[in-house]
Order: structure tokens, then C-alpha cells, then sequence
């Protein structure tokens, strides 16, 4: 069991830091002013919506003491709807609506709800962008007649082939890790990880 | 200064944010992470209303209009019931032989009949005062009585008792009086504390003798407009009302323990005990599963099971029936309109299966 969720948390992980690796070897030293990037794509105040929906993959809860258990829910799916603003050309702030469902062994539906502020960096590869984020907010968890309201936390990076000035498309892969302590009997507080797979569409203006 | 408003802000975020959830249920991840499956299906629609379980011969009956039956291991089947069509929703065992009250889909009473559970072959109960009527209640009271409540008689309902059905005549133990005005009131339980009987008719609640029931004033009789749900006897008188009320009789009434949920009263049904297996009693619902009274205590309850079996934590419990001869002790719960579930008392738990 623990060498199973540890094997699924490392592929977590190396996904997450594929685009780090594409950003390093972006550093590498330039050869000649093609490969730089090609031009000022986002300025200041530009704004970007994108709508993404996809699959919900339930990876593992751990609690915090360090165990993992099984999560007992199937492939569910995923969506959101973001609005980002940019401050230049490589860094942009948003604000995120997501939304997730996913069914468990008894044939309840989870659904979760983050409300998250967004923050990415974009690496430009013409005509790929790259952006790597990290939003933090409140989700809103519900299960059958309960309620919680947690805290979230969802690194991630998306791919998006930029179609034209406006629109874009592509992935995005995103880590859920949602807190949820439990006062009154701490050893039954867990923390819930999780991983979004979503196609995107993006609008820039 | 600046880090340590931003480590307050968070802080107190944390803290609104691990506040908005009932903590008198299991946290979300946590059940999760302990579910199992249900599916044990054997044989018995998920949304069927079935009105009470009982064990005759080898063999458990389930009376949801079709009668039904299973051996330990088996499946549900259809028993036959001796007129064609009839119908059937109240049973019991009683001398060794399954007692049912059939009645015909337009609701005509046929009365009372039984048979041999192993080999089933129906025969009318020979009493006339319990044939071909509306039965709607039959239960096993008492050290040697079979009570039946029944349509008619010397008033709109009246409950009878017999010591051997299959030869001897049912007597007419109580007359109940008509409430409201033009309505009806038909007996839902009977019990005996080891010396009186108790019994329970819509708001009336009545004690005493087989033959000198009468009717206790006071209590939770006060105001007089509630219904009763259900009765049960361990080592003190336990009552239940449909609006919220748990009540304890050892001698004089402790109570009401009043529930509710969300200013809504509970509606309680009928009692099992579980106190050999667990210490704890159960009472029934209409729509909020069922509550526990922690060590026989009605002023300690906890609505059960867990949230996340929601078809039966929002479940109207009809009856309960509890059997503590195989192992492990199975407990069997009648809902309307979710089916009949089954828990297995394992490592401390009620395991609960949909049938």
C-alpha cells in the first residue's frame, strides 16, 4: 500500500516538474537572436479568461502522521473557469472557479468546489506557452448531507499551442492538496491529494 | 511586523475555514477512507418499503406487501400466499409456526392465517373474530400471548390476544376509542414489563392487566395529540413520539428527552434491543435513520449509521429485527422506500449491507 502511493506521488511529482525542466533547458545559453523568445506576447493589464474541463484522478489521502490510505472513489470529472490578469510578460494573477465530481464504492458523489487565487509564471516557447502555477483559496467539499470548508492548495503547469493572438489550447495538469484537520479528534483529520488531467481553452484581451 | 499579520491573517483563515462543518459527524476524507461496498444483493429491490422481518424454522420472512422468505445463506423468494393475489405486510413467529395477515389489493381485510415456515402451507386462523378483517398488526407479547389489532370489532380498532391461535379463541382485550373525531386509531405495539401490558395506539397509551388495560394519564400522555412510535421493555419501560420525545418508565416517568434536527422534532418509530450485543438500544425514524441510546440511556443518543450509508441515515425505519443466534448477531432493518438492510455486528460495528 505505502510503496504503491509512494510510486503514484513520485509520477505526481515528476509530471509536476516537466515544466521545469523544459524552463532550464530554456536558460541554456542562447545561440543567436532566433532562439530567444520571439516577442512580447502579454503586457501589463491584458487580461485572459480559459475554461478547462477534464478528468478527476483521486490519488490518496494521507493523514498527519504521515500514513496513506486509499481514497475508495473512482475517476471522476473535473472543470474550471479562470480569469487572470497579466502584469507582464511572464507573470499573471488570476482568480479560479473549479469544480470536481467523483463517484465512491457505495455510489455517493463527491464534489468538491475551489475557489483559488491564482498565481503563474509563463514560459513562451513560440508557439507553446508553458505557464507554471500555484493557486491557494477555500473548497468547498460535500459529501452526501456534509459539509466542510477546507483549505487547497494546487500547483500545477499547463501546455498551450497559441492558435492566434487571442486564442490558445492545450493541458493542464494540476495537483489537488486539500487540508482537512479535524479539531475535535485530530487522528481523523486527513489531507486529500489529488490530480486534475483537463483540456483548456484560453481567451486573451 | 508584516510576516506576522500575514501568519495571523492565515491563521485565522484556517480557523473559519475548519469551523463550518458538523463535527458531530465523521470528517469527509475519513469516511471515505473507510467505506466499503454494499453490494450484497440478494434478490430484494433498493427502493422496496418493507414493513418488519422475523425469523421462523430455518428460515427469515420479510413482509412488503409480497411476502418473502431466505434461508441463512440464500436468496429472497416469493412465498405464495393463500388466496391469490393477497397481500401482506405485518408477521410474526409464535408456538413454532409464522403467523401473517394478508389482505387483497383493494385493501379488503382476509384476516389472519399460518402455517409451518419450513414447509409452508397456509391455514385461517379458526377464530372467526380474526378472519376475513383487516389486520394491521400482529406481535408475540408476554410469556405465552399472540397480540392481533384488528379493523372493527366493538369499535373502529380493537386488539385481541390468543395463547395457542391454531386451536384456542382470540379474546378482545381493548377497545380503542376513535381519534380524531371519524378517524381511526389502529394499535402499533404491545409490551409487557413482567407484570402489566402496554399498549400503544396512536396518542393513547395504555397499561395493565390483559383484561383491565386502561389508559395512563399523565406523563407523556400530556398534551394528549401525539403519536406514539414505539415500546420497549429491558429492564425499564422505553416510549418513543413521533414528535422528538424519548421517554423511560421505572416506577415514574423520566423525560422527554427531546431531538431534534435542525428545530425539526424527530419522528420516532419502534425500539430493538441490542443490549446484549452492544449495551446500547436502538430506535427507529421516519427520514433521519435511526439513534442510538448509548447504554440504554435516552438522554445520550447518536443518530446512526454513518452518513455516507445515506439511503438508510435518511431512511424511515419501519422495524427492526434483531437475530443473536448465528454468528455474528445480525440486525435487520425494514425501510420504506429503501429497501431491507442488514448489519453484521463485527469488531465492535453494526456492518451494514443493502439486501
Amino acid at each position: 500500500m505505502y510503496k504503491k502511493f509512494g510510486t503514484v506521488f513520485l509520477l505526481a511529482l515528476l509530471i509536476l516538474c516537466l515544466p521545469v525542466l523544459t524552463l532550464s533547458a530554456q536558460e541554456e545559453p542562447e545561440q543567436g537572436p532566433d532562439t530567444a523568445e520571439p516577442f512580447t506576447v502579454y503586457a501589463l493589464g491584458q487580461q485572459t479568461l480559459s475554461l478547462s474541463a477534464g478528468l478527476f484522478i483521486p490519488l490518496f489521502f494521507q493523514d498527519f502522521d504521515g500514513a496513506y490510505e486509499r481514497t475508495n472513489l473512482k475517476l471522476g470529472g473535473a472543470g474550471s473557469l479562470q480569469w487572470g490578469i497579466h502584469l507582464n510578460n511572464n507573470w499573471m494573477l488570476g482568480l479560479e472557479v473549479g469544480g470536481m465530481f467523483s463517484r465512491s464504492i457505495q455510489d455517493n458523489t463527491l464534489y468538491q468546489l475551489p475557489i483559488t487565487v491564482k498565481g503563474s509564471y509563463i514560459v513562451h516557447f513560440f508557439p507553446f506557452e508553458f505557464p507554471i502555477f500555484v493557486g491557494t483559496g477555500m473548497d468547498i467539499v460535500k459529501y452526501t448531507d456534509q459539509v466542510h470548508l477546507n483549505w487547497i492548495i494546487k500547483p500545477g503547469f499547463s501546455s498551450i499551442w497559441k492558435y492566434n493572438f487571442n486564442w490558445g489550447f492545450g493541458l493542464n495538469v494540476v495537483y489537488w492538496w486539500v487540508l482537512q484537520p479535524w479539531s475535535t479528534q485530530p487522528e481523523l483529520g486527513r489531507m486529500g491529494n489529488f490530480l486534475e488531467i483537463t483540456l483548456t481553452a484560453q481567451y486573451n484581451f | 511586523m508584516k510576516s506576522i499579520h500575514i501568519l495571523f491573517i492565515a491563521v485565522a483563515l484556517f480557523i473559519i475555514l475548519t469551523a463550518c462543518s458538523n463535527k458531530s459527524l465523521n470528517p469527509i476524507f475519513y469516511t471515505l477512507e473507510n467505506e466499503r461496498a454494499l453490494s450484497e444483493d440478494r434478490g430484494l429491490e433498493d427502493e422496496m418499503t418493507i414493513h418488519e422481518v422475523v425469523k421462523a424454522g430455518s428460515k427469515y420472512f420479510a413482509a412488503a406487501n409480497t411476502l418473502y422468505a431466505r434461508t441463512d445463506s440464500g436468496n429472497w423468494s416469493v412465498i405464495s400466499p393463500p388466496v391469490a393475489g393477497a397481500l401482506c405486510n405485518t408477521i410474526e413467529e409464535f408456538g413454532g409456526n409464522l403467523y401473517a395477515a394478508f389482505y387483497t389489493t383493494g385493501g379488503s381485510g382476509l384476516g389472519l392465517y399460518y402455517t409451518d415456515p419450513d414447509t409452508i402451507s397456509w391455514n385461517q386462523v379458526p377464530d372467526a373474530n380474526v378472519q376475513n378483517v383487516l389486520v394491521n398488526f400482529v406481535k408475540a407479547a408476554g410469556p405465552t400471548y399472540l397480540f392481533v389489532s384488528r379493523e372493527g370489532g366493538s369499535s373502529d380498532y380493537s386488539l385481541w390476544y390468543s395463547d395457542d391461535p391454531t386451536l384456542n379463541a382470540f379474546v378482545e382485550s381493548l377497545n380503542l376509542p376513535t381519534f380524531p373525531p371519524g378517524g381511526s386509531v389502529p394499535v402499533t405495539d404491545v409490551e409487557h414489563d413482567g407484570a402489566n401490558y402496554w399498549v400503544i395506539a396512536g396518542p393513547y397509551l395504555y397499561s395493565g392487566a390483559l383484561n383491565s388495560l386502561t389508559e395512563v394519564a399523565g406523563g407523556p400522555t400530556n398534551p394528549g395529540t401525539v403519536s406514539f412510535g414505539g415500546l420497549l421493555y429491558t429492564t425499564q419501560m422505553y416510549l418513543s413520539t413521533r414528535d422528538g420525545d424519548l421517554w423511560s418508565y421505572n416506577g415514574a416517568w423520566t423525560g422527554p428527552t427531546n431531538v431534534q434536527i435542525d428545530g425539526e422534532d424527530v419522528r420516532f418509530t419502534g425500539f430493538v434491543d441490542t443490549t446484549g450485543v452492544t449495551s446500547d438500544i436502538l430506535v427507529g425514524t421516519e427520514g433521519s435513520g435511526y439513534y442510538e441510546l448509548i447504554g440504554g440511556d435516552q438522554t445520550t443518543t447518536q443518530r446512526r449509521p454513518d452518513y455516507n450509508l445515506s439511503a438508510l441515515y435518511n431512511g424511515a425505519i419501519n422495524s427492526f429485527y434483531l437475530d443473536t443466534a448465528p454468528d455474528p448477531d445480525i440486525l435487520f432493518a425494514c425501510t420504506s422506500g429503501a429497501g431491507l438492510w442488514r448489519a453484521d455486528y463485527t469488531a465492535g460495528e453494526w456492518e451494514w449491507v443493502q439486501e
